[in-house]
């Protein structure tokens, strides 16, 4: 009884606080969309992902909160809009969003303040896709990114190196992590923008849980930008190169590496004791004896 | 000054009789154990001869002890480098037949043959593979200077006697020997220590005791190679290296070492020396003419006000002074200046000292070929000491053949001022002189004298109280430790407590 009226209160309370501040809901919607969204989406522009003004006309909101909490979860049954945005965006998936409804309603309800009123549905759709222009790095910036990537330089609020959990395939990098995903081509799939987002603010619950509290500042972000810049256009030649000899030269140094060292340990251990300093003496005995044995 | 207490050991030789108890009490006691049947924590060798393992004096062979490198020192055939580059198969370890292949006779056959046409043996077994056996050798094979051609004539010693000063020593009537019993010398600068990859030998810091940590132990037997004495072995059964451990259960209860308690003709003595670590690297790295004395020098006088203040600031406790002040090792080391230690051109500075033995020259073969028996005086002279200056020299002074002169003087004129006391038949000028050659006095003479032939066991033997309750109390609590002494396990048995 006890606990069922406790329920009945905090329902009655949140009930409450929902109908008064339904006014508010927008605001926090405002607060949830730049934690959760900004990375990959913008209002009025493609980003990483589309361009979200007008969603809320588009598609219906139940199928919206699905998405946003498990896109990944609706490629795989096979959804035929979410897979034709999947294929549309460089079969990049989006992250499962770790949001209950509300919140998610709070960051439509968002959306829908900053769409313009009159959409007719076909705003998103003829929203012009904005050329990004790549911005030009420096080679101090690379060399710098490169270095907060591998960890030789910390970064200032003492964050992880990226290396731990990412792998880059560069030959000025030891092989990284493999906890996280390979960002070789990470350039090539996201561009300054998505990469600024992601790293500046990380939307994947690992890496904001590694970050939290040890926040990039920009310049770090954009060295790191021009060193996965420069490594997303130097691959394609390096890897060449790994491909053919690497692999041949590691075997043949190695077994012309295992051969020359056991002709150096047979070298040096020809020198050891091979028989007893009392050789001679058994032998004189031996000499003048029937042995039994 | 880092003043650190040694327990040290001087050995008598001129009372040892060769008969091997303190090597049977030992065995019995340690290493009557499988895996640990060849090996002789204590031995006695016959000099001249090639002792056990056979040659263990050549490190050209076994590359042991330490070697002077500039102004420093390095271990000869272990330490980092070259241990590292041996660390998989050890090419200077003495194989099982350099010590012996150890057997035992199948005498359960006398009783339980069959009848049959002829007498049943009690046949020799191996006591490693537990099949028959022909006996090749035995660790004392050149006991008393048997099998010479073999043993004697090959000892390493020889190297600074000339061909004909070596053939002197094997003619009839001049021919000659001495016992010369070996432990483990638990050196101020033990190259065994030095050369464990593991970090398993460790020296106690409150005694100098070097033991062989049989937990961390991993079986890379360095320190076989590198103890020049050869006095650490390899167990094939537990597979880890033993040592002497000087009896160290029974000094911390107050009970000299099982060889020294049971040693016939009381030779052996075993008190505390006080030493200043800090000149450790700087005594063992010296030039080799000046080691014998600089080894002397780090032991410092426990009667000085300064020695015992830095001693008390280092944590010696007050007891172990007073057993320093006592100690027999002292005076025969220090005070009197007798006693030797065994080989110092290894470097390792031993803790075990000898007493050389004097052996009187019964006759002589002169120019006419005849057997010429009388001499002068009672006593004959140090040059007609049967065993050559230098061949003593070789084994106690690294080759100095003036410092085993000194101690000769001062155990002759000894002698012959008892002789005086007791007989009086002596010419009291002559032997006033001898002593004033030797720098002994009276009273020295007699002293010497008392802790030679008349010293009791509690002057024999100063072992001071380890204080193991301090120790204990630094680990656990006493009542606890009281409690669990004695009965319990170590590993808590399956069907349980």
């Amino acid at each position: 009884m006890n606990i069922h009226y406790r329920y009945l209160v905090s329902f009655l309370a949140i009930g409450a606080i929902f109908c008064s501040s339904f006014s508010s809901m927008a605001q926090d919607g405002a607060t949830l969309f730049k934690q959760n969204c900004s990375a990959c989406h913008k209002l009025g522009t493609r980003l990483v992902g589309p361009d979200l003004i007008g969603i809320t006309e588009k598609r219906q909101e139940e199928w919206l909160i699905k998405f946003i909490k498990s896109s990944q979860a609706m490629i795989k049954a096979g959804d035929a809009d979410a897979v034709a945005i999947y294929e549309e965006y460089g079969q990049m998936v989006m992250n499962d969003q770790n949001l209950s409804d509300d919140e998610v309603k709070a960051i439509l309800a968002y959306i829908k303040s900053e769409s313009p009123s009159a959409s007719t549905g076909d705003v998103a759709e003829e929203t012009v896709e904005v050329e990004i222009v790549p911005i030009e790095y420096s080679e101090e910036d690379i060399k710098n990114g490169l270095k907060l990537f591998s960890g030789q330089k910390a970064f200032k609020a003492k964050g992880p190196s990226c290396l731990s959990c990412h792998n880059v395939t560069n030959e000025k990098l030891i092989s990284g992590g493999l906890l996280a995903k390979d960002l070789t081509n990470v350039y090539a799939r996201m561009g300054d923008a998505g990469l600024a987002g992601i790293i500046g603010n990380p939307p994947f619950p690992a890496m904001a849980t590694s970050y939290e509290g040890k926040e990039l500042d920009s310049t770090e972000v954009a060295q790191l930008i021009a060193f996965l810049k420069h490594a997303d256009e130097v691959s394609e030649t390096q890897e060449m190169q790994i491909e053919k000899s690497g692999s041949s030269i590691l075997l043949l140094g190695g077994g012309g590496g295992l051969i020359l060292l056991f002709i150096l340990i047979g070298l040096h251990w020809n020198r050891r004791l091979r028989k007893s300093v009392k050789h001679d003496i058994f032998k004189r005995q031996i000499k003048g004896s029937d042995s039994i044995i | 000054m880092d003043i650190r207490s040694q327990i040290s050991m001087v050995f008598h030789l001129d009372k040892c009789i060769g008969c091997h108890t303190c090597s049977v009490a030992c065995k019995n006691i340690w290493t009557d154990r499988k895996g640990a049947e060849y090996m002789w924590w204590n031995n006695v060798e016959t000099k001249p001869g090639t002792g056990y393992p056979t040659k263990w004096e050549d490190q050209e062979i076994y590359k042991g002890g330490w070697e002077k490198n500039g102004s420093s020192i390095s271990l000869k055939g272990a330490g980092k480098l070259k241990g590292l580059k041996n660390i998989f198969h050890n090419p200077n370890m003495p194989v099982l037949d350099d010590y012996y292949h150890p057997w035992r006779y199948k005498y359960e056959d006398l009783f339980t043959a069959p009848e049959g046409d002829d007498q049943p043996i009690g046949r020799a077994v191996s006591m490693i593979t537990g099949e028959p056996m022909d006996i090749k050798a035995g660790p004392n094979w050149d006991d008393d200077l048997s099998g010479t051609p073999d043993y004697a004539r090959k000892d390493t010693n020889f190297k600074d006697l000339s061909p004909g000063e070596q053939e002197a020593m094997f003619q009839l009537e001049k021919m000659t020997m001495m016992y010369l019993p070996r432990i483990c010398n638990h050196c101020l600068n033990p190259a065994c220590v030095a050369s464990c990859p593991s970090g398993a030998l460790y020296k106690r810091g409150e005694d100098g005791i070097v033991l062989i940590n049989q937990e961390r132990c991993r079986a890379w037997r360095m320190c076989v190679t590198a103890c020049p004495y050869k006095k650490s072995y390899y167990n094939w059964n537990t597979g880890k290296s033993e040592k002497c451990i000087l009896c160290y259960p029974r000094l911390e209860t107050g009970q000299a070492p099982a060889c020294m308690h049971s040693c016939v003709g009381r030779i052996r003595y075993l008190g505390v020396m006080l030493y200043d670590a800090d000149k450790i690297q700087a005594v063992a790295s010296c030039n080799e003419n000046e080691l014998v004395q600089k080894h002397m020098d780090i032991y410092l006088d426990p009667h000085d006000p300064a020695v015992i203040a830095a001693a008390r600031k280092n944590g010696v406790a007050d007891s172990t002074i007073t057993a320093a002040q006592n100690s027999p090792v002292y005076k025969f080391v220090k005070e009197w200046g007798l006693a030797l230690p065994l080989h110092p051109e290894f470097r390792t500075l031993p803790n075990l000292f000898y007493v050389p033995p004097m052996l009187p020259a019964m006759a002589q073969v002169d120019g006419e070929g005849v057997y010429e028996t009388t001499s002068k005086s009672l006593f004959p002279s140090i040059d007609q000491n049967r065993l050559p200056m230098k061949y003593l020299a070789s084994l106690f002074t690294a080759g100095d053949t003036d410092k085993v002169r000194e101690v000769y003087d001062k155990l002759l004129s000894v002698k012959m001022h008892r002789r005086n006391v007791t007989v009086g038949d002596l010419s009291k000028d002559e032997v006033k002189e001898l002593m004033a050659v030797a720098k002994v006095s009276a009273d020295t003479a007699n002293a010497i004298f008392r802790l030679t032939s008349l010293a009791t066991f509690d002057e024999r033997f100063v072992i001071p109280p380890s204080h193991r309750e301090e120790a204990i109390e630094m680990m656990e609590a006493t009542a606890d430790y009281k409690g669990e002494t004695g009965f319990g396990f170590k590993e808590k048995p399956q069907r349980g407590l």
